[in-house]
């Protein structure tokens, strides 16, 4: 589970809410059902709070938790909750989309971790776990070349319509894909220097903070893409 | 929800990526770390509880387990030491690059930003590059932060984008550096020229 520990992206993508139904009672963690605790806490008075948190979650409730809390309580030797139920963009309807043509898909918004919260959900066990994998592939796939694309074309130039329409071109890329982006981008225009015969020039250390920065941000890339 | 503060840490953190570096946020910290402390206390008596009973052997099957509990908790601990380190080390290594762009001097506003055990982390870091950079370059210090790509000639081309005046080179001569003038100098003063963003680099 913890194959980036630091990695800001990795812990975002595992806070992400999972269904699931439980199997055995789990006492004095009733607060974690957030919409009956709410419904009851409002009826009763604030005196029954710290009862209500010590009540038990009972067996068959579904609840929403986090991944990592699904993690550790699906992926053990005595399994408390039930298979967890795919969250809406990996469910069957949305793989149909996906299959008919997954660069139209907004995935900034619908799934800002699409490929790392779905290779997460590959640990836990389901039943169309092999459609979901398949699924991710065949996206990554379709999608690859827009960003290819993009990253070719969308740079060298800065003024204000171009920028326009790199954000229409590149708003609908998840997080990893913008960091492919960005990948692409940095290549291209350091392979530009190179045919211009730049990389000779000094430059105040001002612009070299901000290449030393970005290469802080490509190191990060590569290792990312290395460990997947 | 279980570890919510030690998320709202990491939005944070996620949100400030490629800004300056944001005030460290000692209160959420101290939440989180109390968080964990009463998970744990919980944890530690709910174990007792647990191995209490099965050496009594006597209501082993009555009551209900407290193994669920006990790993979510578990779960919810991991979690929030993961955030707080995540943090923690996500700062780190932005103040290792202020270091190598803006110098060992930071300027006020970003000080009051950093904790005082960053502040330390910070002068320990300047201490020992400065040391490293003191000790290479045979006899007299070798600034690497300021040229990180190695000369390629001894002499280099520039042209002045300011009315400077009067500069004295290294080797004694003195140059009236005006705007646009295009002078051949050694590589040392046009690094130290086009630091102080007096002249630009002609290839």
């Amino acid at each position: 589970m913890y194959e980036d520990y630091f990695s800001i992206d990795d812990i975002l993508s595992t806070q992400e809410r999972i269904r699931c139904q439980l199997l055995v009672d789990i006492p004095k963690l009733g607060f974690l059902e957030s919409s009956s605790a709410t419904a009851t806490l409002n009826d009763e008075k604030k005196d029954h709070a710290d009862e209500q948190n010590f009540s038990s979650l009972t067996a068959n409730t579904k609840l929403e938790l986090p991944y990592w809390m699904i993690y550790s309580i699906c992926n053990c030797k005595t399994r408390f909750a039930s298979l967890p139920e795919l969250p809406l963009i990996y469910s069957r309807i949305q793989r149909q989309i996906f299959a008919a043509d997954a660069s139209v898909v907004d995935l900034a918004k619908q799934a800002a971790h699409f490929y790392r919260q779905g290779r997460h959900l590959l640990e836990l066990n389901f039943d169309e776990k092999r459609q979901v994998a398949m699924t991710l592939l065949q996206t990554y796939q379709q999608r690859f070349r827009s960003i290819m694309d993009a990253s070719f074309h969308l740079i060298l130039s800065s003024d204000h319509h171009h920028h326009e329409s790199m954000k229409q071109q590149t708003g609908k890329f998840e997080r990893q894909e913008k960091i492919l982006l960005m990948l692409g981008q940095a290549a291209f225009r350091d392979y530009d220097r190179l045919v211009n015969n730049e990389t000779k020039q000094m430059l105040p250390p001002k612009i070299q903070g901000m290449t030393t920065d970005l290469t802080n941000v490509l190191n990060g890339g590569m290792n990312r893409k290395r460990k997947r | 929800m279980l570890a919510s503060k030690a998320h709202e840490l990491i939005k944070e953190l996620d949100r400030s990526r490629d800004t300056v570096l944001p005030p460290y946020n000692i209160e959420t910290i101290r939440l989180c770390q109390l968080e964990a402390n009463e998970l744990f206390r919980q944890n530690y008596e709910d174990v007792q509880t647990v191995v209490q009973t099965n050496t009594d052997n006597s209501s082993a099957t009555s009551a209900p387990t407290l193994m669920p509990t006990i790993s979510i908790r578990h779960a919810a601990i991991q979690r929030i030491k993961r955030c707080l380190l995540a943090y923690v080390y996500h700062r780190m290594n932005k103040i290792k690059s202020l270091r190598w762009s803006i110098g060992p001097v930071l300027p006020e506003h970003m000080r009051n930003n950093l904790s005082i055990d960053e502040l330390e982390f910070f002068s320990n870091y300047n201490q020992t590059l400065s040391s490293y950079m003191r000790s290479i370059g045979n006899n007299h210090s070798l600034d690497l932060t300021s040229f990180m790509i190695p000369p390629k000639k001894l002499f280099a081309h520039i042209k002045c984008i300011q009315d400077y005046g009067p500069y004295e080179t290294s080797d004694g001569t003195i140059i009236q550096l005006t705007f646009n003038s295009e002078h051949y100098v050694l590589t040392s003063d046009a690094e130290h020229l086009i630091q102080r963003k007096i002249a630009e680099h002609i290839v």
